[in-house]
């Protein structure tokens, strides 16, 4: 149904930005937390309103933005993901300095961004989100303006980021040249209608792939995840490994799920992606052993977790693809809650040293960042067990046996970096005197309700499964 | 009474939920009872539950309760939901009335460590995952059931995690199981796409309705005996349970003798109907068994580590349990998993009363002639090895027999006579054990002598208990020489295993099988006899006439050395530096070599993270041409 | 007329001339520039097709790749205003302090 409300969730989120941003100006310092109230209240709200407009498949602007059910159950991964970030910051940017004024303005864009990714069917739209979730990104890794580390992810970020741009609006470009159009379903429309092969074309999808790699961090396009993550501000960086991953994965979703059907040239592709995806397990989970940052560690590992992902947009499973999504929302988002945990004013303890005897001193923390590191690592009966069990039986009933047992390994060897973190944890004597700052209620919201989601998703997914497949259900197909 | 049966697994479970929110709160008393009471309702409810089983028909088993649908997707679904046969009752019990006496056993035992309600509340939580795993009714229960031992497992290794080796055991334990669950999963999901379900009851329909070939049924057969090779130490993946001799006894009690290393045995007899079919699969389990029962035994003989005898014997004793399978005697070789439950936790709890005494001693080098100190603990630990020896009326002799009987009447002479020899053997190290600990000369450390003592009744009345069923537990499955009706545990299995063709031997030929036993077991015993009373130098003579055969068997056939040689030193040259620099030995031994290889290429691959943003931009833009050449010309 | 391939073949010696000078290239600023003239081949390209093509589409787009670029710009300038302020210096290889 066309209808202006199709734009509603995207106008609240803007005018949101818009709003924190002038509010600035007129906050003193102290009452800075207002502002991620503000920002909070019209999250709530845009979740509520997306919520309402479930099965009305409401969309504007000829088509161009829509919110079918798919986009609406990604867009909320994205709000929840940009909530937890927002109360994790609430003290962080006051114990680590990190600029507060532009801070949730600029979550907000990138939030819009992404929710403008998921909920276009066209490559222009998208390319527009893309960029708007870029410029904000680049901007909120360099955050932290006084460490010369934060400035460094942000220049690295900016100029891999705007390269790897350019070669998808180059794909773009060809991809028009060749379909004369930007949509993505008419585009996949020529490829079944050209019986011989267009090379143009087919080197245009190829570089709109490469762009979307760089986003969600596949090898061989991951170079800028391992540095960018560590330098940027913590949740930020938590930010990062959910939020642009679950948009990027949403368009490749909205581009594989049609092009395995036409398959006329798929052949090659889908070799390709598969090379991809052994490489980025292999890769992400074999030099992650050799980190002793655990921001690092994290970034590697979700390197890999991009690499089971793939798996599933390999096997065609797209429900299994976005439950994965929900799982490692809350995984994912809850390390790095308990990674924000363990500061105090211009400290943050991030180094593996530092998390000797962390179990003891601090129970409750030691003990939920266990249950997520479990979760990564995928024990049951947590959600990363379920998550990844059905997205490897998935893929064995499609007949990608060799991949599963490369992802069964891989995930082994990862068994070996998470553990450690726990064995520092509760094995090690406190080597460093480390302390925390306590009061931080939100922070310890977030990890009850990621521990929440974890175990929920884990031991009771049913209701959310349902959810997933009607989401799923609602993706385009000609 | 029988339909309250799914409390089983959540009583103890329960009870580690509190333990763990309230542990700090609760005075140490309460900590104790509740712990051994919530084992010991499991128990009671086992009892009644196995009770009510036998007056129901057949035809009804198993009884299956079904809490929630837990995994509903599209084409396959997984319940949560627990089911009650004979298979699973009798597992049940032995893990609950084991579980119970070491609970009560652990409480003299651990009285003094710092530790305790943590002890309690993971020694509980082992009770619940282990409980969940042999009453689960599907394939994925059961593998959060394996999971679930196996943390526990890690958790209690690691226990004294202050003390290094405990907490490299741990992680050693760990993941060498890893290794093992990763072809356990990859079994799940073949069971999952080609037979649509993990249900037992719907496998078993699959395999009898023939909706899976024989090459689908011997991968998935093979791929869950990897899982089951991984946690009942069979070779190649048995290195990690005589390390794990590092937690506490009663842990090694009960979780690495009793109840969570038999769990494969388990395994494989409810998959009974896919190995049998497979075939292949079967013979594999067999020879795994026969040959691990041999290896394990001759490494046994020349440790002077108490509980490392033990745990040689173990993986020795579980070969025989995988040799019953293989042959096709899922029943004695379930019944051989029941009468070693009794006697190996006797004989590790006794020696845990031994280190007890002896103030933590575990050299039997520094005991002997303890037979007058402990009066208790010598006559127990007597009749734990007698058991296990296969001495005639102890309940071993009844189900060892059964397992031999079975292989030789399937033909399986080779499996046959690995087995009598690894019962020679076996009597062997048993009996040179107490030899060397009870009799002869003490060597006892004086500091040590000062505190001798027998432990308290906390810690002895779980012995004499385990001591009477060692002795009577066989009773119920006598051999079928001496009347069919008699093999009652065989009989009540029936209905769980179904035997294709049971193997008939005439009357003469079992007689003299069993006839062949009982020498077996007395000649081990008789050369032991020789060996460590009678003539105590002949041990050193021999050391001496065959050093290198010694020197092999003492260093464990240098398994751990040519591990490390093959993987490491041949892989990375100069891999010292890397082994000073990776400061966190994952585990040693085999899988020390394959973490390290794995980690030099993290190491390679970390190289290319330079910084540098334009090796980055050079690696994405390599990879772009890559990618588009490949999509070019292929 | 000129044969619309010309300007497409120009629009491809653009990107690969643009990729050129991002490798050898040492400080921050010019890498940028040579990003910017990435996309502007891409930007050519679009109008090539659009012509070819007949349609609007095309020189559409290429207002909202220059704007796209025009935001780009900014927020990279400020980021490596931000590098000078701290580094004194912008070339590239000096930035490597996260790395492994």
């Amino acid at each position: 149904m066309n209808s202006f409300l199709a734009l509603f969730p995207l106008l609240i989120i803007v005018f949101a930005a818009l709003l924190v941003l002038i509010l600035e100006v007129f906050i003193k310092k102290e009452n800075r937390n207002y502002l991620a109230y503000v920002s909070l209240f019209f999250l709530i709200i845009c979740g509520i309103i997306c919520g309402k407009f479930w099965d009305k498949d409401y969309s504007y602007f000829d088509g161009y933005l829509f919110l079918d059910n798919f986009s609406i159950f990604l867009s909320f991964i994205i709000i929840i993901t940009t909530f937890f970030v927002i109360l994790l910051s609430m003290k962080y940017i006051f114990l680590q300095d990190v600029n507060y004024g532009e801070f949730y303005s600029l979550l907000l864009f990138a939030l819009s961004g992404m929710m403008i990714m998921v909920s276009s069917g066209d490559f222009l739209v998208i390319f527009l989100g893309l960029e708007v979730l870029s410029i904000s990104s680049y901007a909120l890794a360099g955050l932290r303006i006084k460490d010369e580390k934060s400035s460094e992810a942000a220049i690295k970020y900016f100029l891999l980021g705007s390269f790897a741009s350019a070669f998808f609006i180059y794909g773009l470009a060809l991809l028009y040249g060749a379909s004369h159009s930007t949509e993505i379903l008419s585009i996949i429309d020529y490829f079944k209608s050209e019986t011989s092969l267009s090379l143009m074309a087919l080197i245009g999808l190829g570089l709109v792939i490469i762009g979307f790699g760089f986003k969600i961090a596949v090898v061989p396009f991951h170079m800028w995840t391992p540095d960018v993550y560590e330098g940027a501000p913590t949740p930020i960086t938590a930010f990062f490994s959910v939020g642009p991953k679950a948009a990027g994965f949403a368009v490749l979703l909205r581009i594989f799920y049609p092009y395995w059907k036409v398959a006329l040239n798929s052949q090659a592709i889908f070799w390709l992606l598969c090379i991809i995806s052994v490489l980025t397990m292999v890769v992400g989970n074999f030099v992650a052993l050799r980190q002793t940052n655990v921001k690092r560690i994290l970034a590697y590992s979700s390197i890999a977790h991009a690499g089971y992902l793939l798996i599933a947009i390999l096997a065609q499973d797209n429900t299994s693809l976005v439950f994965y999504l929900t799982v490692y929302l809350f995984m994912n988002i809850g390390a790095f809650a308990a990674v924000i945990a363990l500061g105090k004013k211009d400290r943050e303890y991030l180094e593996l040293e530092d998390y000797a005897g962390v179990g003891f001193k601090y129970p409750w923390i030691g003990a939920t960042f266990a249950v997520f590191l479990f979760s990564l690592a995928g024990f049951p009966p947590t959600g990363g067990f379920l998550a990844k069990f059905y997205v490897f039986v998935g893929a064995v009933r499609q007949g990608l046996v060799p991949l599963v047992i490369i992802g069964v390994l891989a995930s082994l060897v990862s068994v070996f970096y998470y553990l450690r973190i726990i064995v520092y944890m509760y094995m090690r004597e406190p080597s460093t005197e480390i302390e925390i700052y306590i009061e931080n209620p939100a922070l310890f919201l977030v990890l009850f309700l990621c521990l929440y989601g974890v175990l929920q998703l884990g031991l009771f997914p049913g209701n959310i499964l349902i959810l997933v497949q009607q989401a799923v259900s609602s993706l385009p197909l000609f | 009474m029988t339909e309250i049966f799914w409390l089983i697994p959540f009583v103890p479970a329960l009870s580690a939920f509190i333990l763990a929110v309230f542990g700090k709160i609760l005075p140490k008393k309460y900590v104790s009872f509740q712990a051994c009471f919530a084992v010991f309702i499991s128990f009671t409810i086992s009892v009644v539950s196995l009770l009510g089983l036998l007056r129901i028909s057949h035809e009804n088993y198993p009884i299956v309760k079904t809490l929630f649908s837990w995994i509903h997707s599209g084409s396959f679904e997984s319940n949560l939901s627990l089911q009650l046969d004979p298979l699973s009752a009798v597992m049940a019990l032995v893990v609950s009335g084991v579980g119970f006496l070491i609970h009560v056993y652990s409480v003299g035992y651990m009285a003094e460590d710092k530790g305790y309600t943590r002890y309690f509340t993971y020694l509980n939580l082992f009770t619940f995952a282990m409980l969940l795993l042999v009453m689960g009714s599907n394939i994925v229960l059961m593998f959060i059931g394996w999971e679930g031992v196996g943390l526990c497992s890690y958790l209690l290794i690691g226990f004294w995690y202050e003390k290094h080796s405990a907490a490299n055991a741990g992680k050693k334990a760990f993941i060498v199981n890893r290794i093992g669950d990763a072809g356990f999963l990859l079994g799940i999901f073949f069971i999952f796409v080609l037979i649509g379900s993990g249900e037992f009851t719907a496998i078993n329909k699959a395999i009898s309705g023939g909706v899976i070939t024989q090459g689908a049924a011997t991968l998935i057969a093979i791929l869950l005996f990897v899982g089951a090779i991984g946690k009942s130490a069979q070779i190649p993946l048995y290195v990690w349970l005589p390390d794990a001799m590092e937690g506490p006894t009663p842990v090694s009690a009960l979780i690495h003798a009793a109840t969570m290393v038999t769990a494969g045995v388990y395994m494989v007899s409810r998959m009974n109907m896919l190995y049998t079919f497979s075939g292949v699969a079967a013979q594999i389990v067999a020879i795994v068994g026969a040959l691990t029962a041999v290896y394990a035994a001759t490494m046994a003989l020349t440790q002077n580590d108490i509980k490392r005898v033990l745990a040689y014997s173990t993986i020795s004793q579980i070969g025989f349990m995988f040799i019953g399978c293989g042959v096709g005697a899922y029943a004695a070789g379930m019944f051989h998993l029941y009468t070693h439950a009794f006697f190996k936790s006797l004989l590790f709890l006794a020696a845990g009363s031994v280190m007890h005494a002896l103030s933590g001693e575990l050299d039997m080098r520094k005991m002997g002639g303890l037979k007058k100190y402990l009066p208790l603990t010598y006559p127990t630990f007597l009749i734990g090895a007698i058991a296990i020896a296969g001495v005639p009326f102890f309940s071993g002799f009844f189900s060892k027999d059964a397992i031999l009987t079975q292989a030789y009447a399937n033909g399986q002479y080779f499996i046959w006579a690995l087995g009598i020899m690894g019962a020679v053997l076996t009597a062997f190290y048993m009996f040179r054990l107490i030899f060397l600990t009870f009799h002869g000369q003490e060597r006892i450390e004086p500091e040590a002598k000062k505190h001798l003592h027998e432990s308290p009744p906390m810690m002895t009345i779980p012995l004499v208990i385990l001591a009477f069923f060692s002795v009577v537990a066989g009773y119920i499955g006598l051999p079928v020489v001496l009347g069919k009706n008699l093999n009652w545990f065989g009989r009540f299995l029936e209905p769980v295993i179904r035997v294709s063709h049971e193997a008939h031997l005439e009357i003469g030929t079992e007689w003299l099988l069993i006839l062949i036993s009982v020498a077996v077991a007395l000649v081990g015993i008789y050369i032991a006899y020789v060996f460590y009373i009678r003539n105590p130098q002949i041990p050193h003579a021999l050391v001496a006439r065959f050093p290198f055969i010694y020197k092999l068997l003492y260093n464990k056939y240098y398994v751990d050395e040519i591990y490390n040689a093959a993987f490491v030193n041949s892989t990375v040259k100069g891999s010292e530096i890397i082994y000073d620099h990776f400061d966190l030995k994952v585990v040693d031994g085999a899988v020390n070599g394959t973490g390290s290889a794995t980690n030099f290429s993290g190491k390679i691959l970390s190289y290319l993270q330079t910084g540098l943003l334009k090796d980055y931009a050079l690696v994405f833009l390599l990879g772009a041409i890559l990618f588009l050449g490949y999509l070019l010309f292929f | 007329m000129i044969p619309l391939s010309y300007f497409l073949i120009l629009s491809i010696i653009l990107f690969v001339l643009g990729t050129i000078a991002f490798f050898i290239k040492k400080d921050l600023i010019t890498m940028f520039m040579a990003v910017e003239i990435m996309l502007n081949a891409a930007n050519l390209a679009f109008i090539t097709f659009a012509r070819s093509a007949n349609s609007l589409d095309g020189q559409v787009i290429v207002f909202f790749i220059i704007t796209v670029a025009a935001a780009e710009a900014v927020v990279g300038l400020a980021i490596i205003l931000l590098i000078f302020r701290q580094k004194k210096t912008i070339k590239s290889e000096d930035l490597t302090l996260m790395k492994g």
